[in-house]
């Protein structure tokens, strides 16, 4: 019968078109996961043209430079340094917080070559759990990035910017802080918005550079916490990120925000002042540095150490500090160098007064101080 | 031709024998072992030996529960627990009153309503939440539009938001569930209740109890991804200062240095409170299951809606629509399409900028390409894992291995993707895997596996409903006819659940397209999928970019559905399209 | 609906094979501490149709799937023609047996239509698509559906349906034919027109037939011989005629078909195998066929075949006992009484005059369908048998049988 042979082909077509499938996928997925040997998609395309005039200094046969970063111009500075030494980078490109915990997880066996986020209270806490391999750079420091430089050379600042400067709305406002005693007064009721340092990573920093500058390492943390209490009482606003905190101040929800300086100068190059919203940036003194840094894992093997080292001074060259200053125009690239003879860009201004904090004292303490924070200020 | 078929057999040997009975079952146990158990006890472990995995100094220490059973974590369980009630028993009633609409009404537009249920599944918590919070927020939509938010606001940043939030990410699990149990369900039972003196209230009780498995499963389900989920507690529960369970978590694992020994102490209060949801449900059931799905099942009677039922059901599915699309979509064309929408910087201006710079963006495609091609393969690999596990759990519901099996699928999803992949982390990149020459840390291939983990449970939980009505004569017939296992279940089982394995294999697309804890901790250096890039532009303060990017993958979705159910029209044959349709 | 049987033409016959020869050597089936089937041994002829007739529960259901190969012995062996399919060294699966099978729920495919599912069971022969056409026709020719090739199995009602089935199972002439009660979903009139489909065709396909019911009248109705099972085990294996005349136990002459049993003395000693014992009862003695070995002085049970009790009136020299008429039935043919005994109670028992209700009548019992035994059973006959099932009809095979 004509009917069941036609009908029955048919559902065989269609059984083996399903079954089919499978099998199609599975052979593509090899080569998936084959683009992942050389480089990723985007960069496969630069592996080959330079790598023929590249003046590696590796000498023997290189290995690829698993690069864990959350900084917005990590993808051109890799592309960059594969260009000019020929070694292939594979990128794993996040922000810092779920890096930090892929890094934590890996503590046993660490698959990363290098580490490269904003903040050096992580780095301390690595350099204390003994996986940070030592090096001292080639690169001359200005007199901030030597400040930021840890004196056992456990890691490497290579930018810097500060926490927090505060960005306002000139349109709504004419009253301009000249201390951090200014936000405490009845002007500013109200109207002055943070970040969360549970959610956002450069705030903590914040949170801990006002407690240094206020009593210093051994009074510092109980002058803070009168502080966040005072600034709560006067009507302190908690938003999440950086982000978070200048969409309300777009919105006019605040009229201050606290906020890191590169998101400030990323803002500033975003938006066309109109007559209802004109942000301005001020600084008080003093701000804390947050550096940008660079750490190394100390089970490189031989060839990988050498390869990170290359990496880093990279990154300090000239070369790859202009790439650096391009790479991410609106956002990261908004930073102070802090190598000799490079110029920021011209937007942001010369580096406000500013303190470094010690990481290795601070950085343990944040689990505890953002919990306080969490329950004393936020609610 | 005529000669007997028994004189071509080939004896199989004794040896060989327990092999083949017990050899798939066992593979699809190691590959369970290997993809959930493993991870999930690696992780769990550290709660009390954080020395093994090198977390911590101790070998054995009870300081991570002393932490977390702190009396500050009560209030945090107790609101995990009752969001997660509300969004469940919500996502039930809401999920099974769409599917009862769409198969067994002829209220208008029905199709349109069940790609609704589909495009739920499409917004990331992410979106949901964004679009609450430009709508309620101070100069928000509302504001702007000269209706006062201030009362709405009020109530929505708090339990009410959240368990709506979550009700409506858990929608499309009970929908699913639910429909296809219902798909098999035929009128006739309900008949029977209305002939035997039973309103119509009464009738549908029956079609309930009936109905029961699946609406458990689903309950179970959205209870347990809700107890886990970490979007909307990081986001507006958090704004909220509604504090939840995974929030707790979510403090422990960000800062620096990362406290997992915590993380998987509360690992395990999660683990205990999706123990309670399958407890009550194997309470409730008492291992009933009910096989209606087969040959003697008639087609079903389309009930014509009335006029004022009919407007009050479109006016309900719309509402569903507004509170599940409306709200993410307008979160996302505000952020995408307009440039200072309800912002002080200008009139809103329609801009495609965001998606002219993503289009033509090299750091999409690769990304969009790698995503696609897992979530393709994934898919495929999760609905076959799933129909086993549906079939494990349907046939042996009872025995100490469904339990088991039921208890294993629910933990994964109980313990949030982050912890989850790293337990992953811990189990595949331990030096002793090296040792024994397992290298997959760091490629597609575990990452791959991490995504059928991540997907299998509410795959499975998806099939459940109708492999459970399928009744066994079918296939055996086939095989007494001379079709042979793999012909058998091809010809016979597969045409009466091609409609449910489509319906799990696009939610597990779609899922896993845009899967986020997973893929950031596991995927291979140089190859990021997409999802890691939006995140990584939203948190770059590129809210345009990060939403453009996610639209055109929804957009990629979309596409691959439609295609889907362009060929299903095209390509299946009659006789599978008439199985659970309404005439 | 047309019911007309078309038996395969001449020419179709000579290419018919001979059934399987079947053999079941000491099958045990057991599910956890529980025995389905408790050795379990028979042989079932090429083209004989054997009805494996017994209670839920008595693990007729899990012999036939054994049979077909849906499950699998415990220990123990089944051939087919010689072949071993089932021993502890071979599981043949049942795509590769050459069988075929009704099921209890029709079993067919919704997705496909009538034709699809006939045609399915084709497919394992490399039948050319004209002849599997030309055959698909026949078959449901044969079962009266040819005018329903193009409808899918919800169309169709439940009679209909099952035909399908049958010509399912038929098509690809198979040389086993299994049946899992065919027919217990469907109503009395379909029940017994269907019956006769399947008895004669699968006769005309000469393939060998095994076939489960728990109804005796169907039993009788079909088979060349009739397997009885109790709790797993065979208690008889025999004509229909035989398990009727000499059951081999109170089981079996209570599961196919007694009209009551009485309360009785023996008088005489007996053998289990004897010809007759003599018992006695209220008004004189009777020879009865012994079932168990009595002693003289025992009390016995006597199981009353319907057809061995005759009403006569309560004066009657030939009455063995008297009661009173409690209920009655018009049966066309004449009247089925409830009669209440001193002895116990007598159900069904015909005659072509009727006695009204209250009437005081005599019984006269015929010796041959009286069966005694030392198992004082339970007041219902039925209640260990098929009390939980559907009733059986009782009359039915008797008048089928023995009439």
């Amino acid at each position: 019968m004509s009917l069941t042979g036609r009908i029955n082909r048919r559902s065989l077509v269609a059984v083996g078109l399903i079954g089919l499938t499978p099998i199609i996928a599975a052979c593509s997925t090899p080569s998936a996961a084959s683009t992942t040997v050389p480089s990723a998609g985007t960069q496969a395309s630069n592996v080959a043209a330079p790598a023929a005039g590249a003046s590696s200094s590796a000498g023997g046969s290189t290995v690829p430079l698993v690069v864990y970063s959350a900084q917005g111009y990590d993808s051109a500075v890799t592309k960059a340094f594969q260009a000019a030494t020929g070694i292939p980078v594979k990128l794993v490109d996040d922000s810092t917080g779920p890096l930090l915990t892929r890094v934590a997880a890996e503590k046993n066996n660490p698959s990363w070559n290098v580490l490269w986020v904003d903040g050096d209270t992580a780095f301390a806490a690595l350099d204390q759990q003994g996986q940070l391999a030592d090096y001292t750079p080639q690169a001359t420091f200005t007199a901030a990035g030597a400040k930021l430089q840890p004196s056992d050379h456990s890691y490497v600042s290579v930018s810097t910017t500060v926490m927090p400067g505060i960005i306002y709305n000139a349109a709504r406002t004419t009253t301009v802080p000249a201390s951090w005693q200014d936000l405490l007064g009845s002007a500013y009721q109200g109207q002055v918005g943070m970040n969360d340092p549970a959610q956002s990573g450069p705030t903590y920093p914040f949170v801990a550079g006002m407690m240094n500058l206020l009593g210093g390492q051994s009074n510092g943390e109980t002058a803070g916490k009168a502080y966040f209490g005072k600034l709560k009482a006067n009507g302190l606003k908690v938003f999440a990120t950086n982000g978070d905190t200048l969409h309300a101040l777009e919105t006019g929800q605040i009229n201050y925000g606290l906020i890191q300086s590169s998101a400030i100068a990323g803002e500033l190059l975003k938006v066309k002042p109109t007559a209802q919203f004109k942000p301005k940036a001020v600084y008080l003194p003093k701000a804390t540095l947050l550096p940008g840094v660079v750490g190394i894992d100390k089970a490189n093997s031989p060839q990988a150490m050498k390869e990170a080292q290359e990496f880093v001074d990279y990154v300090l060259s000239p070369a790859g500090q202009k790439v650096m200053l391009t790479g991410d125009a609106q956002g990261d690239s908004n930073f102070w160098p802090i190598v000799q003879g490079v110029q920021a860009n011209s937007n942001l201004g010369a580096l406000p007064d500013n303190q470094r904090i010690d990481p290795y004292f601070w950085g343990p303490k944040e689990g505890e101080i953002n919990s306080w924070f969490d329950q004393s200020i936020k609610q | 031709m005529a000669e007997g078929v028994v004189g071509r057999l080939r004896p199989r040997v004794g040896s060989w024998r327990s092999v083949l009975r017990h050899g798939p079952a066992s593979a699809v146990w190691a590959l369970l072992v290997a993809i959930l158990i493993l991870p999930i006890a690696m992780f769990l472990v550290i709660a009390i030996s954080p020395r093994l995995l090198g977390q911590g100094d101790q070998w054995f220490t009870l300081r991570a529960f002393a932490r977390v059973l702190s009396p500050s974590l009560l209030p945090a369980a107790v609101n995990s627990v009752s969001v997660a009630l509300a969004a469940g028993v919500g996502a039930v009633v809401v999920g099974a009153a769409m599917a009862w609409l769409e198969q067994r009404t002829d209220l208008p537009g029905r199709r349109l309503w069940s790609g609704m249920m589909f495009s739920l599944m499409l917004a990331p918590s992410y979106l949901i939440a964004l679009g609450w919070e430009r709508l309620l927020e101070p100069a928000g939509v509302l504001d702007v539009l000269g209706l006062h938010a201030a009362w709405l606001r009020g109530h929505f940043y708090g339990p009410l938001g959240v368990s709506v939030v979550l009700g409506v990410k858990g929608l499309p699990f009970a929908y699913l569930a639910i429909a296809g149990a219902l798909r098999g369900l035929g009128d006739e039972f309900e008949d029977a209740a209305r002939v035997h003196g039973g309103g119509p209230v009464t009738g549908l009780r029956i079609s309930a109890s009936l109905l029961a498995p699946a609406f458990w499963s689903a309950f179970a389900i959205v209870f347990a991804e809700s107890v886990s989920d970490f979007g909307v507690a990081d986001t507006l529960a958090h704004d909220a200062h509604f504090p939840v369970l995974t929030y707790t978590l979510y403090t422990a694992i960000d800062a620096f240095p990362v406290d997992f020994p915590v993380a998987a102490a509360i690992g395990w209060v999660l683990l205990g409170l999706a123990g309670l949801a399958i407890l009550a449900q194997n309470l409730a059931m008492r291992g009933r299951a009910y096989q209606v799905l087969g040959g003697r099942t008639r087609q079903v009677r389309r009930r014509h809606l009335g006029v004022v039922p009919r407007l009050s059901a479109l006016a309900g599915a719309t509402m569903v629509g507004i509170v599940g699309v409306g709200i993410p979509l307008l979160g996302a064309l505000a952020a995408s399409l307009f440039v200072g929408m309800g912002t002080l910087a200008a009139s809103p201006t329609l801009t495609l900028d965001n998606y002219r710079r993503v289009l033509e963006s090299a750091a999409l495609h690769a990304p969009l390409a790698y995503s696609a091609e897992m979530a393709f393969v994934t898919a495929f690999l999760a609905v076959g894992l799933g129909l086993v596990c549906a079939r494990a759990l349907s046939t042996t519901g009872n025995r100490l291995s469904g339990r088991i099996l039921d208890l294993m699928l629910l933990t994964a999803v109980a313990l949030p993707g982050i912890v989850f992949a790293a337990g992953y982390i811990f189990t595949y990149n331990l030096p002793i895997m090296n040792r024994m020459g397992i290298h997959i840390y760091g490629t597609s291939l575990l990452l791959l596996l991490g995504y059928v983990a991540t997907a299998l449970p509410s795959t499975a939980r998806v099939l459940v409903g109708s492999v459970s009505q399928l009744q066994s004569s079918m296939g055996q017939a086939a095989r007494v006819h001379g079709a042979g296992a793999i012909r058998a279940w091809f010809s016979s089982s597969l045409p009466l659940l091609a409609r449910p394995i489509l319906n799990a294999w696009l939610l597990t697309f779609s899922a896993t397209l845009l899967e986020l804890p997973v893929s950031q901790l596991l995927y291979p250096p140089g190859s990021p999928p997409v999802s890691v890039g939006i995140t990584k532009a939203l948190s770059a303060y590129d809210l345009g970019g990060g939403t453009a990017m996610e639209v055109v993958s929804i957009a990629l979705v979309l596409v691959v559905m439609g295609a889907t159910w362009l060929g299903w029209r095209l390509l299946a044959p009659r006789g599978w399209k008439r199985i659970g349709e309404a005439r | 609906m047309t019911m007309a049987l078309n038996l395969p033409r001449t020419d179709d016959a000579a290419d018919l094979r001979a059934g399987h020869a079947v053999r079941v050597r000491d099958a045990v089936r057991t599910y956890g501490h529980l025995a389905a089937l408790d050795r379990v041994s028979f042989d079932v002829a090429p083209g004989e149709f054997l009805v494996l007739l017994g209670p839920s529960g008595s693990g007729k259901s899990t012999l036939l799937r054994c049979l077909a190969g849906i499950e699998r012995l415990s220990s123990g062996a089944v051939s087919l023609s010689g072949a071993p399919v089932n021993d502890e060294r071979t599981f043949v699966p049942a795509e590769r047996r050459d069988l075929s099978m009704v099921f209890q729920d029709y079993a067919l495919w919704p997705h496909l239509t009538v034709a699809q599912n006939v045609a399915f069971a084709l497919r394992r022969r490399s039948v050319a698509r004209d002849e599997a056409g030309r055959r698909v026709t026949e078959a449901l020719d044969q079962v009266g559906l040819a005018h329903k090739v193009d409808r899918h199995p919800n169309e169709l009602s439940g009679g209909e349906q099952q035909r399908v089935a049958l010509a399912r199972a038929v098509v690809g002439r198979p040389r086993l034919l299994l049946f899992d009660e065919p027919l217990s979903n469907l109503d009395a009139h379909l029940r017994e027109r269907l019956r006769v489909q399947i008895s004669t065709l699968t006769r005309a396909h000469r393939a060998t037939a095994v076939y489960i019911t728990h109804d005796q009248s169907e039993a009788f109705a079909l088979a060349d011989r009739i397997g009885v099972l109790d709790r797993g085990r065979l208690a008889q294996l025999d004509t229909p005629e035989a398990i009727y005349h000499r059951p081999a136990s109170a089981f079996v002459a209570r599961f196919t078909g007694i009209s009551g049993s009485l309360e009785a003395t023996a008088c005489s000693s007996a053998s289990a195998g004897a010809e007759w014992v003599s018992v006695r009862l209220r008004r004189g003695e009777l020879r009865a066929r012994p079932m168990d070995g009595i002693d003289g002085g025992a009390r016995v049970t006597l199981l009353v075949r319907p057809d061995a009790a005759l009403l006569t009136t309560d004066t009657d020299p030939r009455a063995i006992t008297t009661g009173r008429v409690t209920d009655i039935a018009y049966r066309g043919r004449g009247y089925d009484h409830v009669v209440d005994l001193g002895e116990g109670r007598l159900t069904g028992v015909h005659d072509r005059q009727a006695h009204p209700r209250g009437s005081s009548v005599g019984v006269v019992l015929d010796p041959a369908g009286c069966h005694a035994t030392l198992d004082p059973g339970s007041s219902d006959p039925l209640d260990r048998s098929a009390g939980a099932e559907s009733t059986p009809h009782l009359p039915s095979p008797v008048r089928g049988v023995a009439a």
